[in-house]
């Protein structure tokens, strides 16, 4: 299975499977660009030697249970992404992994077509 | 608490960076930290020296953030910068007592634990079942280390209850007691963790009616979890269910306690979990009655037109979700031989023209309006 980024073994973990699910993804604004999707391993490239303990979870994508829990995220922590998009997950995008009530990482697939599975968010 | 010497041991919660960490000092300290702020080079967080059984406790779903850090702060909290995973900390601040609110997490924020569960899986692989495990952690079990039986025996009742409901809904009436019952397969000590498994085995086609049911009961606990507006979101679900599921809510608050169950079936590659936390809890166990009540009020039918995304549908089931311009989601049904819902685009715009129909609930009190779908057009 070939995914988005070059994972590290173990990674993704077992835990996480492809489902079919409506989750929700925090971006500049609507419609999203391919840059709402990149991850903080991406981003935030100088820090990669100092956090390589994270580089798993730093390579997937936070996607959130709802518009609200989004929303308070990005304003705790005052993220520049402040927009919400419904990202409509279907069995070949790629694994997901629930780690906490509201959070969800997700390892997309090489092949997966990010935007094609972006739909607007309600309130 | 030596909190100059503090080292990152390992991230507990993650989103766009390390929200949660526990952390490690020379002489076995454990430590939790929080995350407050990004700063040059770092971020900072809140940290607090924790009992090792706290953080159990904690990583079981038993309690929340707030409430491990709330707790944890007497024996003294700080503000610290992790600079990287190699580094020890770098302190900023430290102070004892109550920790400031800005500093504290929402109520309920609790993370799933994949270590923690995964043994779920293993239990259900080796029985070959379904295997469900609940636990609660009330501040007093009983005397010692002994659990009281009367909070045993009104946890597995309620659990038991919610179980027969969610198997009546997702599969109907018929043998809905014998395809829901479940046995009592261990206990661990200390604390109410107990594990279960479906009496009745697998189906000829090794599937678990009770797995469909919990399927189905973690969107119900997912609603609740986020629900603001709990009298239209109950108005989906039979009264017997969400009575069910206000005792449960009641019996946490009583009992002073967080839920958090974990269900795997033979053929399951990642549990599945759900967590209540004492917090939701208390306003869940205030707010259903009212929306109980609410629901018994609509008696007569009448057509009801829809606009929104198509959020599901299930020609098998004859079941439908659609999400509304306010984001509510409507659930209905509709009767054998009518229309198909197989050609239609999840996710796409439809209006639905229904008739809702009040249907007198199982206890003759409680009545339940339902949307029956008569016809479909795109707008």
């Amino acid at each position: 299975m070939e995914y988005r980024e070059d994972l590290p073994d173990g990674c993704p973990p077992d835990t996480a499977k492809p489902q079919t699910r409506r989750l929700y993804r925090l971006i500049q604004s609507f419609p999203p660009s391919e840059s709402d999707f990149n991850s903080q391993w991406r981003e935030r490239e100088d820090k990669r030697e100092e956090w390589k303990d994270t580089e798993c979870k730093a390579k997937g994508l936070s996607l959130f249970i709802s518009p609200r829990v989004a929303r308070q995220k990005a304003a705790k922590k005052r993220m520049s992404r402040r927009d919400v998009c419904v990202v409509n997950l279907t069995p070949d995008s790629g694994p997901v992994k629930q780690t906490s009530n509201v959070h969800f990482t997700w390892w997309p697939l090489k092949d997966c077509n990010i935007l094609a599975l972006c739909s607007e968010a309600g309130p | 608490m030596m909190f100059n010497h503090i080292q990152y041991a390992r991230t507990l919660d993650y989103c766009d960076g390390i929200l949660l960490f526990e952390g490690n000092d020379p002489i076995g300290g454990t430590y939790v930290g929080s995350y407050l702020e990004q700063v040059e080079g770092g971020d900072d967080y809140l940290v607090v020296g924790c009992r090792p059984e706290m953080l159990r406790l904690f990583r079981h779903g038993a309690c929340d953030l707030l409430e491990l850090l709330t707790a944890s702060a007497v024996y003294g909290w700080c503000v610290a910068s992790l600079l990287g995973t190699k580094r020890p900390l770098t302190v900023k601040g430290t102070g004892a007592g109550d920790i400031p609110n800005e500093y504290l997490p929402e109520p309920g924020y609790m993370i799933f634990d994949s270590e923690v569960n995964h043994g779920v899986v293993a239990d259900a692989a080796e029985r070959n079942n379904f295997v469900l495990q609940v636990s609660i952690e009330p501040p007093r079990t009983g005397r010692g280390r002994a659990v009281e039986f009367a909070v045993v025996e009104g946890l597995m009742d309620r659990v038991q209850d919610l179980a027969r409901c969610a198997v009546k809904e997702v599969a109907g009436s018929r043998g809905v007691m014998e395809a829901s019952r479940l046995g009592l397969v261990g206990m661990s000590e200390g604390s109410v963790v107990v594990t279960l498994e479906a009496a009745a085995g697998l189906d000829e086609r090794r599937e678990s009616a009770l797995a469909q049911a919990f399927e189905w009961l973690d969107s119900l606990f997912d609603k609740m979890e986020v629900s603001q507006q709990l009298d239209v979101d109950m108005a989906e679900y039979a009264p017997a269910t969400v009575e069910a599921y206000a005792r449960l809510m009641k019996l946490l608050k009583d009992k002073e306690t967080g839920f958090h169950y974990t269900w795997a079936a033979p053929d399951t590659v990642a549990p599945s979990h759900r967590v209540v936390s004492l917090e939701r809890a208390q306003t869940l166990e205030s707010e259903l009655p009212r929306a109980l009540m609410e629901l018994s009020l609509e008696v007569a039918a009448k057509e009801v037109v829809l606009q929104g995304v198509l959020e599901a549908a299930s020609q098998l089931n004859r079941r439908w979700t659609l999400r509304d311009a306010r984001g509510v989601f409507r659930r209905g049904v509709i009767e054998e031989g009518e229309l198909g819902l197989d050609d239609l685009v999840i996710g796409g715009q439809y209006t639905f023209t229904c008739l809702e129909r009040v249907v007198e609930g199982r206890s003759g009190r409680r009545r339940r309006p339902t949307l029956f779908l008569q016809s479909i057009s795109e707008p």
